[in-house]
């Protein structure tokens, strides 16, 4: 039987419909990544300034050689999650892996990401990389068993920013000196650092610097989020009160609630009580936020994240009144005690553009390439020393040449993370435990044990214990 | 009498023919995965670190009896599900009984509430974490209007516990509301008439009356949502990830760290395959009171 003529048209529209429908959506399949002649790479990595800054910047180098760059931001704890199940599912979407040093371990063992010596097999393409040009100190956590992973971006060295004008504020400094018997100055040791921030610490309709506050203002500003920000700003403390970073290389046991990363927890759990209410849900940008309405202060962050939102005026109420200082000191073996923190671009081991990868990210990351990355980025901490010693660059962005110069000069202990596959794995127990000890969930004693037989039950199922 | 195979066409052949399509579905769309997941189980693999899975005899199904983490995270689960449960169907009762009085604009009404139902579970979480921020949220800012207590909930295991239980229940009251409202509907309303003309009370009509005849729809409003709870990820997820500490690390965001964090792919696996066997064991008991329940109240 005949359907009537409407309900062939309806028909007919569906039909239609559906087809525009699937037109539309495989469409993006049928992109090339040779569109118009250009070679795109993608890059996958976090929706940051510092990399938003460098896809631009390639971009505009990339033209006459015929390569563009395409991002794909994902918040910056999922890319290292994304680039591990890629490259193992075999996914080949990608070129270009944004790399944080406490990755290399994980990926490089996963073979995620491709080492850029692979790359140096001639003198030009050795050139090119300017290795020597590398300032070690901030480039040997994207190193790993003689190789480097990633071409070096940006360095991220921890430093504190302090207030210069509540340090040298008359009246601040009488009070201080009455309850603490010695003067108000940068705290050098811990114990300092303890006294200022409980000394700073200060509700709503008390006095600072004369005047009566609307808003609470808080000693330390640090940022606690669980999934690295947390770790990232504790392990200094850890490593400053001698204890190793979750274990010992030497031997593989792990030391998670050694004697002295008890009292390192137990310092931090302690300072916690001067930092912003809530400071478990911060990220270093909600940190320094919290710095720049003028409610802080001292904060304790990668200099990069200091230097992008605190010296900017349209962001940041105490414009001129910072200054940057090494870490406090714990023990005089260990001076300034830090982690080297180290953020690069590697390339993704399925990459089906080797060479233009290649060609590109040492382009752009070659002294002149970073100059034009920090135009468009002015907190940018570079990696290379032409790029630290360079004229323009002293002229023009003198916050950074002037926080890397105090950094290097005062020759900081700075110890790396460990080359340990599962380090991602024991990082998250050990912050888990220093949460629950900051919320009050359980002692430090009893999370660190907790810890630590958690990391000892890792090691013995990953063969490295028995 | 039982229908004979030979009745439903010609012979055996015409059944399979028929039955076909279901049993693949089942065979490759239940019984497959669940027997992957048990033979992952048996095995030693990390999705990224090892080149192929491991057979590791019943190693993962005895770390399990040792792990303490799993066994807080199930209790916790437990706690969350059985509170979670018990208000949402307190609340979607007490919902469902003011509906069944028929107010003004009684399908309106019930449009705005089922509406956190359909909402998807993430989007229910930032909503609900944005409300309990202590910078932008609404619910510190009136508190702080009110000169109440200045919370961190989500930085204390209790108070960040309390807000995952109120983003439940806000989400899945309208459910139990939607089942009970319905079979209050179905209530003849002579029973009403005449209890009433007998002078019963509103307690007794409710005690009486409602309750023995809703009682079969409570119960699985009740075990819906008790199981749906205690597998609860989504707005863990996004609210707490898990902490402070541990304190919100249901048996989900468990399992989902040691196969998706740590890449433990063969002992996530034999998690799943442990917590599958407990709550098929708890199902079938579940089922087994429902029943009894029906039949004493001879429905």
């Amino acid at each position: 039987m005949l359907q009537p003529r409407s309900d062939r048209h309806r028909a007919a529209a569906g039909v239609v419909t559906a087809l525009l429908l699937l037109l539309v959506g495989l469409s993006p399949l049928s992109q090339s990544s040779h569109a118009q002649g250009m070679t795109t790479l993608t890059f996958l990595g976090p929706d940051f300034d510092e990399w938003v800054a460098f896809v631009k910047v390639a971009n505009q180098i990339g033209k006459p050689m015929g390569i563009q760059v395409k991002p794909d931001y994902l918040p910056w704890d999922d890319v290292f999650q994304k680039a591990l199940i890629d490259s193992k599912s075999g996914v080949r979407t990608w070129d270009y892996v944004y790399v944080y040093n406490t990755w290399v371990p994980g990926l490089s063992a996963a073979k995620a990401i491709l080492p850029i010596n692979d790359f140096m097999t001639s003198p030009a393409a050795t050139s090119a990389v300017q290795p020597n040009d590398f300032i070690t100190l901030t480039t040997a956590g994207l190193e790993l068993n003689g190789k480097l992973w990633a071409m070096p971006m940006l360095a991220a060295p921890y430093m504190m920013a302090y207030r210069t004008d509540l340090f040298a504020n008359p009246i601040e400094k009488k009070a201080f000196q009455a309850k603490y018997g010695y003067p108000l100055a940068l705290p050098q040791t811990y114990k300092q650092l303890m006294d200022v921030a409980q000394f700073f610490t200060r509700k709503a309709g008390e006095k600072l610097m004369g005047k009566t506050l609307d808003q609470d203002f808080y000693g330390v500003v640090l940022a606690n989020k669980s999934g690295g920000f947390l770790f990232h700003r504790y392990e200094h403390i850890l490593v400053a009160y001698g204890a190793n970073l979750i274990y010992d290389p030497k031997t593989m046991q792990p030391t998670v609630n050694s004697p002295q990363g008890i009292a390192a927890a137990k310092y931090y759990v302690a300072l916690h009580k001067y930092m912003e209410p809530g400071s478990e849900s911060l990220t270093g940008g909600g940190a320094e936020r919290i710095m720049a309405s003028g409610r802080g202060a001292i904060a304790m962050d990668a200099l990069d994240n200091m230097l992008s939102v605190l010296p900017v005026a349209k962001l940041s109420k105490v414009v001129g009144k910072i200054n940057y200082a090494l870490l406090p000191t714990q023990l005089a073996s260990r001076p300034h005690a830090n982690v080297g923190d180290a953020n690069g671009l590697a390339i993704y081991a399925l990459t089906q553009h080797r060479d233009a990868a290649f060609k590109l990210a040492t382009a752009v990351l070659n002294t002149q390439g970073t100059k034009q990355v920090m135009k468009e980025y002015p907190a940018l901490v570079p990696m290379r020393a032409s790029v630290i010693h360079d004229p323009e660059v002293r002229t023009n962005y003198a916050p950074v040449f002037n926080a890397m110069s105090t950094f290097l000069n005062g020759k900081p202990y700075t110890v790396f993370i460990p080359p340990l596959k599962e380090w991602v794995q024991a990082q998250d127990i050990y912050e888990q435990a220093m949460s629950a000890a900051m919320s009050g969930q359980q002692s430090v004693e009893d999370a660190l044990n907790g810890a630590q037989a958690k990391v000892v039950a890792l090691f013995k199922r990953q063969g490295y214990i028995k | 009498m039982g229908m004979k195979w030979a009745a439903l066409g010609s012979g055996r052949f015409y059944f399979w023919i028929m039955a076909m399509p279901a049993v693949l579905y089942v065979a490759a769309w239940r019984l497959a995965p669940a027997v992957y997941t048990l033979w992952l189980g048996l095995h030693q693999y990390n999705i990224v670190y090892d080149a192929a899975p491991r057979w590791n005899h019943l190693a993962n199904f005895l770390q399990i009896l040792r792990d303490g983490a799993l066994r807080q995270s199930l209790g916790l689960s437990a706690q969350f599900a059985v509170i979670a449960m018990t208000a949402e169907v307190l609340i979607g009762l007490a919902a469902a009984l003011f509906l069944d009085t028929d107010p003004p604009g009684r399908n309106l009404l019930l449009g705005v509430f089922l509406m956190p139902m359909i909402m998807a579970p993430v989007v229910v979480g930032t909503a609900w974490g944005t409300l309990f921020d202590r910078t932008v949220g609404y619910i510190p800012y009136v508190l702080r209007l009110l000169h109440g207590p200045q919370l961190q909930w989500m930085a204390t295991p209790g108070t960040a516990m309390f807000a995952l239980l109120v983003a439940d229940a806000w989400e899945w009251a309208p459910l139990v509301t939607l089942l009970l409202f319905a079979s209050l509907q179905a209530i003849p309303r002579e029973h009403f008439e005449a209890a009433r003309v007998d002078g019963a009370s509103g307690w007794q009509l409710f005690r009486r009356i409602i309750l023995p005849q809703i009682t079969g729809m409570v119960l699985v409003a009740a075990g819906l949502r008790l199981m749906d709870a205690f597998l609860e990820l989504d707005k863990v997820f996004v609210m707490t990830g898990g902490g402070p500490g541990s304190s919100t690390q249901f048996v989900s965001m468990f399992i989902y760290k040691q196969a998706f964090q740590f890449y433990e792919l063969g002992y996530a696996s034999a998690v799943i395959t442990v917590l599958l066997a407990v709550l098929a064991v708890a199902y079938w008991f579940y089922l087994r009171s429902y029943y009894r329940t029906l039949e004493a109240a001879n429905l």
